[in-house]
């Protein structure tokens, strides 16, 4: 036991000066009366004619009772009790389906709710530590012993938008648990697990109803707009209402009947116009209202950039790119180029310019001979052997993967190719005998690069399906739009291509944060954390253009009850616990208060 | 009297009462008070001022004439009667100023029975003697002339109010005694009233106690002495069932007295010395017919 005012107790000073008081108080007070008769005679009419002696000192006691308590109220004892106190650590699952919510409460509000009646429970001189299990798994206090800061940090989180698995937040307990940090853990999640082992798992999860659309998609056909898409109920069969605006303007509704946990496809056909936003909304009510809608941004307003296409047979290219679409395509003949044209690519096939442009990105398709700035070297011309297949690079370079995205990897069989010798850094598509065939980069001159090893004409690349996705990624690569995509998932990255007349690119995220880009690269990528719409505000020296992307919430995310791996805590051989901390005033505080009170009922029985 | 402890305005209220007299009149000479038996006697006594309702034609006119005031011309064929009055002078009286007001209420006494042409007798009792502090008083002058002897008693010591009385010339059915004390003995002050009834005498019992006796503020452990004997003692703690008790006491002291003066057909009446005298004339002993 401790006192946190050992000063209190000289109140304990009063019980002697109380037995003092009251020895002088007690000696009998003489007087002479007219006569003592009547008092004498009273003692024939005393009930009771000797008081106990203990009567007589029951004052005295009570009041040295209430002396001595309150004296030891005021110098505030705390008690301690040794291995008695947990170190606690909670675990609180911040995934996006910690978001729907339950009579009024989110998941994530009930779990900091209940962590908080844990804490207020919990032994003075136990200890806190919070890991949030969200995009990054953050150990938020750690052995903490203040309820009250405890609190406010666990009030101060917010759960995310995206599917998580509480693997590295155990990793991160189990460490602290075999460092002897923790003695007791929890998990507040949703998720079930199939076996949980020395931890507690606070289930939050309810069986509410949550619809969800996803994938929506806009196309363009020749006189009308297909939105299209794909909807799913995750606890029952339903009729969902799904309304379709078009610049804030409700232009049509349908209904579909869906089976549980059956993604159902929806397709909403509208006459062709002009529009800058284009959104889906599932009407019906349901537990998480973050995966009822979908946003597209129309981005294809923006100016055709202009392609010139100098070849002597232009045909694959040309299909191809007018297939695509949404290009100014001009094609010449190599013997009337000239040079310091306007173009924004330049697509040299099998000719060799002087010079390359000075504005303009450029694919050069089989050059054979060498230009300066470009980045590499004309060897030789070489024949592959033959039945040899060549197939795509596997690489985790971000260009890369915008090179390759959505293309299957089909084998490609080449005949001819030639052998150029780099002495800048390319990303390397695919390559035959570590020779790279298809790579891609920026020339001296920082324009964007895009090199053929070989001719179109001696593979069977442009017969493949992946032609068609390759020829359009290159396109995307070499004619870079600010934002590349308009359907993104909560966690993928935004891909924001910089370019050399930009002064400042600011990120509002759909929870009003803001940040700018450092401008450092030719692509900068964005962590989409949040659903909703994302505004890029690019400003130059000439204008300042504003663009949106929707970010949804992860469909994975909707599953109400997601069984998780078994839950496996192993027992540490060091269990530390703390000494805990009685620190109850108010029941001696009342004590005390009832002996005054008690005192003052037997002075007023034995006065009046 | 060294304090005015009766003033005009009290004389004149007093002027308007009369004592009464229940018991057969055996006095020798006449007074305000009709006898059973008629006497033959018509040798004047005195004057006394006429007040409304008396007889006019007992008005004598020559001082009338002399002196423009009506005055009565009193006959001794009215039977004048002996009023008694004894005081308790012993040491428990002179506390809480209940000497004051037994002086007051004997003075008084002594008024009204001087106005009804009665005769007056004060005497006090210390110790186990009686010593007349005034007697045979007849008329107010005489009666002002020595009413302040009232004032050379010297309450003290103790009082046996039976051997003194008992043992005292009282008469014989010719008036009243008054015994004014606080009676706060277990002396058998029964056979005063038994005595003085047989004496055909009219009793009237006035216990004098001061409002501390009646309700004390003593608390706590107190040693009180008796303030006429210090061998006698009382020691306690006073709480809330010693009071309790205390006011039994009271009671029971009043109770005992009150009761055996009704057996003996006398008159008992509880004096709070805090009482106005006023309020002991024309209320208390109004309502018992005392005083009339």
């Amino acid at each position: 036991m401790r006192f946190l005012f050992p000063l209190g107790l000289l109140g304990l000073i009063a019980v002697p000066i109380l037995i003092i008081i009251y020895i002088l108080r007690n000696r009998f007070k003489e007087h002479i009366v007219s006569s003592s008769y009547l008092f004498e005679l009273s003692n024939r009419f005393l009930k009771k004619k000797k008081r106990h002696r203990f009567e007589n000192i029951l004052s005295l006691i009570i009041e040295i009772s209430a002396v001595i308590f309150l004296s030891i109220a005021l110098a505030h004892p705390v008690f301690y009790q040794k291995n008695n106190a947990e170190n606690y650590c909670f675990i609180l699952d911040a995934s996006g389906s910690m978001n729907i919510k339950n009579q009024d409460k989110t998941r994530f509000a009930l779990a900091q709710e209940k962590m908080n009646n844990i804490v207020k429970e919990a032994k003075e001189g136990s200890t806190y530590t919070l890991i949030y299990a969200g995009y990054e798994t953050r150990t938020i206090v750690k052995n903490l012993d203040n309820k009250d800061t405890f609190y406010e940090f666990n009030q101060s989180l917010k759960p995310e938008y995206m599917f998580l698995t509480l693997t590295d937040a155990l990793k991160k307990a189990d460490e602290y648990y075999q460092n002897g940090d923790v003695s007791k853990l929890y998990v507040f999640s949703d998720k079930t697990f199939e076996s949980i082992e020395n931890v507690e798992l606070i289930d939050v999860s309810s069986n509410e109803e949550n619809y969800a659309i996803y994938d929506f998609k806009a196309s363009l056909s020749q006189d009308e707009l297909l939105f299209s898409g794909n909807i799913l109920s995750y606890e029952s069969d339903t009729d969902l209402t799904l309304n379709l605006y078009l610049d804030d303007e409700l232009v049509d509704t349908q209904t579909i009947s869906v089976l549980k946990e059956i993604e159902s496809k929806y397709a909403f056909h509208v006459s062709k116009r002009n529009y800058q936003k284009a959104n889906v909304v599932i009407i019906n009510e349901d537990a998480l209202i973050l995966d009822n809608s979908n946003i597209i941004y129309n981005l294809s307003n923006e100016e055709k950039p202009n392609i010139l296409l100098v070849s002597e047979k232009p045909f694959y290219l040309q299909a191809m790119i007018n297939a695509i679409g949404n290009y100014s395509l001009t094609i010449e003949n190599p013997s009337s180029y000239v040079k310091n044209q306007e173009y924004d690519l330049f697509i040299f096939d099998s000719f060799t310019p002087d010079v390359l442009p000075e504005n303009g990105s450029v694919w050069l398709i089989n050059s054979d001979q060498n230009i300066d700035q470009t980045g590499f070297l004309v060897q030789d011309e070489r024949v592959a052997e033959p039945n040899v297949a060549i197939s795509y690079n596997e690489d985790e370079n971000p260009l890369y993967n915008q090179i390759t995205k959505d293309i299957k990897g089909n084998q490609i069989a080449i005949y001819k190719y030639k052998k150029y010798s780099l002495y800048k850094d390319f990303t390397t598509i695919f390559n035959y005998n570590s020779v790279p065939l298809l790579f891609v980069g920026s020339t001296e001159n920082n324009l964007r690069e895009v090199v053929f090893a070989f001719d179109l004409h001696d593979t069977d690349l442009p017969l493949l399906y992946d032609f068609a996705p390759l020829i359009r990624n290159l396109l995307n690569y070499s004619l870079p739009s600010v934002v590349e995509d308009q359907n993104y998932v909560v966690g993928n990255n935004l891909q924001i291509n910089i370019f050399n007349n930009y002064e400042s690119v600011r990120i509002l995220t759909p929870s009003n944060n803001i940040s700018y880009l450092a401008l450092t690269s030719d692509i900068e990528y964005v962590p989409l954390y949040e659903v909703g719409t994302y505004e890029v505000k690019v400003v130059t020296k000439s204008e300042t253009k504003d663009y949106y992307v929707f970010v949804s919430f992860d469909k994975e995310e909707g599953y109400i009850n997601i069984k998780e791996e078994n839950l496996i805590f192993a027992l540490s051989s060091v269990i530390k616990k703390n000494t805990s901390i009685i620190d109850q005033l108010m029941p001696i505080i009342i004590i005390g208060a009832i002996f005054f009170i008690l005192d003052w009922v037997v002075y007023a029985h034995e006065q009046y | 009297m060294k304090e005015r402890l009766i003033d005009d305005k009290f004389l004149e209220q007093l002027e308007l009462l009369q004592l009464s007299i229940n018991d057969v009149i055996q006095g020798r000479f006449g007074g305000n008070h009709k006898t059973k038996n008629y006497g033959s006697s018509v040798e004047f006594a005195d004057y006394r001022e006429y007040l409304p309702g008396d007889d006019i034609s007992k008005i004598d006119w020559s001082i009338f004439a002399r002196t423009d005031n009506l005055f009565l011309k009193l006959f001794l064929d009215e039977r004048q009667l002996h009023t008694r009055i004894y005081i308790d002078a012993s040491k428990s009286m002179s506390y809480l100023d209940k000497d004051k007001k037994a002086l007051m209420l004997a003075a008084a006494f002594a008024y009204l029975s001087i106005k009804n042409m009665d005769k007056v007798s004060i005497y006090y009792i210390q110790n186990n003697k009686i010593i007349a502090i005034l007697e045979n008083i007849v008329g107010k002058d005489s009666f002002l002339n020595y009413i302040g002897k009232l004032n050379e008693i010297d309450f003290d010591g103790t009082s046996d109010l039976s051997d003194a009385i008992i043992n005292s010339v009282v008469g014989f059915g010719d008036g009243n005694s008054i015994i004014i004390s606080d009676f706060l003995t277990d002396n058998n002050y029964f056979n005063i009233i038994d005595h003085l009834r047989d004496k055909r005498r009219d009793v009237l019992c006035l216990q004098v106690l001061a409002n501390e006796e009646l309700h004390p503020s003593y608390r706590g452990k107190v040693l009180l002495y008796d303030s006429e004997d210090n061998s006698s003692y009382y020691k306690n703690n006073i709480n809330k069932e010693v009071v309790e008790a205390y006011n039994q006491a009271v009671n029971y002291v009043q109770e005992r007295i009150k009761n055996y003066c009704e057996i003996r057909n006398a008159n008992y009446l509880l004096v709070n010395v805090s009482t106005p005298l006023e309020d002991v004339f024309f209320k208390d002993l109004m309502s018992m017919e005392i005083v009339k």
